[in-house]
């Protein structure tokens, strides 16, 4: 399979002028169309500001981000991106929050097609009943589940995950795991997500890009998970390779804490 | 490990409800929750949030008071919270303009008017030892970490001595390295001083670290306790060689699987009512500027 999504000598400074090093350095990554790419690293390595640059909202200081053969140069509806917060409107219900997209980038549809479509990514969310509601009388995971369902309903090209279950407890978090695994599943849309929970990555992901720690940060290593799809958590777990990437994931966050606490100390 | 039938029970719920709100507005958090804890047990009880955890633990603590069954300790009714039952709170509740030390004091005279000065506060110490943190006997909350201010929590219902202590997800708002740290003073302190604990959290490796027995309670509206998981490891607990052992594991796909069934059944999708409309066959169209148009 050919590149479909990459990230080219990626870098971003935020500082003016040389003052301070870049924040993220020749971050290089190259995604097949269908695969999920988790990338995982220490809070702070520079991991949004990735995803940001490709979701267009954070313009590259050098290099550049090419999806489906066109670079981008901005936000757009091509890429669809759940933030750790879903940031709904809180005075539309969950069915206006999807809408809201929805018509915009269906203008050539009906009225009856385009609430189809955000009938349809909302019940598969497991909100069929929850239509109506406003985000207040949601719980936090069903806002989630929204702001999955708002992203999904544009049929992005790629969809872009920003610790997108950092805010939920231990047992919501497992739970839209597999809600997000199972829709995901059904049109395998090409995902780039940001977490710093390795049980998370290895359940979701085919690749892991594990991310040096930041200034200059860029892809440390990558591992492939060959768990089968679609993905029953019991058998990931038991899986032989299971115990032996988490160690390798670990191991190599810990070594990059080593390294940065000797460049401290060095300074 | 000894269970209900085997030692005296401390504390016992049978058949309770409650609910809050008036008419339509009425929802039943909790629905014929039936509960025993057992002189020296740590009981884990594992939910969701806002599938009720909270409201059972504040009817044991006597803060609430059931609509229907009864709440009891050694067979009497609870009437209200009492320095026999030490509550810590997620949100860890400390008077802000007092020092770690004046807050853990407080409960010491609460429950000790009669002792001298000087007694009160070697108490008051002693229990602000037992969590490490006489170093910090004199800051104030807002100099403390989250860690240092959920152990202040811990020595100021330790100081009440009580027989039971109630934990309502005391290490939720900490991150997982402070958490791995309380979790191991947790257990250090109630093998110290054997006394009888429910402890509520949605973390269930928490719960399997610590407890005796793990209670899951099923997502609201109308919660109830679901069947319980008798966790058979040795102690002291290791959380790294835990992460290998067999039983552990076991135990920890049991208990998640079973929540996350219940909790799948509350999302189910109901593609036969016709819930979930087909997608029609559309292509978003690209809406950069000057490119609008169906692509």
């Amino acid at each position: 399979m050919s590149t479909y999504l990459e990230l080219f000598r990626l870098s971003k400074s935020f500082a003016a002028a040389s003052a301070q090093p870049p924040v993220v350095d020749g971050f290089d990554l190259r995604i097949e169309r269908g695969e999920f790419v988790a990338i995982v690293g220490h809070s702070g390595c520079g991991k949004s500001t990735v995803l940001a640059m490709v979701a267009g909202l954070v313009a590259p200081s050098g290099g550049g981000v090419v999806l489906d053969g066109r670079e981008i140069d901005g936000p757009g509806p091509d890429r669809g991106v759940v933030f750790q917060s879903p940031s709904l409107l809180p005075w539309l219900t969950a069915f206006e929050n999807v809408s809201l997209g929805v018509d915009r980038v269906y203008p050539h549809g009906t009225r009856a097609q385009r609430d189809a479509i955000a009938t349809h990514y909302l019940a598969r969310l497991g909100l069929a009943h929850s239509l109506d509601k406003p985000p207040r009388e949601l719980s936090q995971g069903e806002r989630q589940r929204v702001g999955i369902a708002r992203a999904l309903a544009l049929k992005p090209k790629v969809l872009l995950l920003d610790e997108p279950f950092g805010m939920l407890d231990a047992l919501t978090r497992l739970e839209l795991q597999e809600v997000l695994l199972d829709v995901w599943g059904r049109e395998r849309t090409t995902a780039l997500m940001v977490t710093h929970d390795v049980d998370e990555a290895l359940f979701l992901a085919d690749r892991i890009v594990l991310m040096t720690k930041g200034p200059r940060a860029r892809v440390g290593e990558i591992l492939t998970t060959g768990f089968a799809r679609p993905r029953v958590r019991a058998e990931v777990l038991e899986h032989p390779e299971y115990d032996r990437l988490r160690l390798r994931m670990l191991a190599f966050l810990a070594e990059q804490e080593a390294y940065a606490g000797e460049q401290r100390s060095a300074a | 490990m000894r269970t209900p039938s085997e030692a005296a029970q401390v504390l016992a719920l049978q058949g309770v409800s409650k609910g809050f709100g008036e008419g339509r507005a009425r929802v039943d958090v909790l629905r014929d929750v039936d509960f025993a804890l057992a002189e020296g047990e740590l009981v884990a009880i594992v939910g969701f949030s806002g599938s009720g955890k909270t409201t059972l633990i504040s009817l044991m603590a006597g803060l609430l008071s059931p609509d229907s069954g009864t709440v009891t300790m050694d067979g009497a009714p609870i009437r209200g919270p009492g320095p026999e039952r030490g509550v810590v709170f997620q949100s860890y509740a400390l008077l802000p303009w007092q020092t770690a030390l004046a807050n853990v004091r407080l409960a010491v005279d609460a429950v000790h008017p009669e002792w001298p000065r000087a007694r009160r506060r070697e108490e008051a110490e002693r229990n602000l030892a037992l969590v490490n943190l006489s170093a910090a006997r004199g800051k104030r909350p807002h100099e403390l970490s989250g860690g240092m201010r959920q152990r202040v929590a811990v020595a100021r219902a330790l100081a009440m001595d009580p027989r039971i202590l109630l934990l309502d997800e005391p290490l939720g708002a900490l991150d997982a390295l402070t958490r791995g740290s309380l979790q191991r003073e947790i257990e250090r302190i109630w093998q110290a001083s054997r006394k009888s604990v429910v402890l509520v959290t949605n973390d269930v490796d928490e719960a399997i670290l610590l407890a005796d027995r793990i209670l899951p309670l099923t997502p609201g509206p109308g919660a109830r306790l679901g069947p319980e998981f008798r966790v058979p490891l040795q102690r002291p607990r290791e959380r790294a060689a835990l992460q290998r052992d067999p039983t552990f594991r076991k135990l920890r796909s049991e208990v998640t699987g079973y929540l996350l069934a219940l909790a799948a059944d509350r999302h189910r999708e109901a593609p036969e009512a016709g819930l979930i409309p087909p997608l029609p066959a559309l292509d978003p169209v690209d809406l950069r500027p000057g490119r609008r148009g169906t692509p």
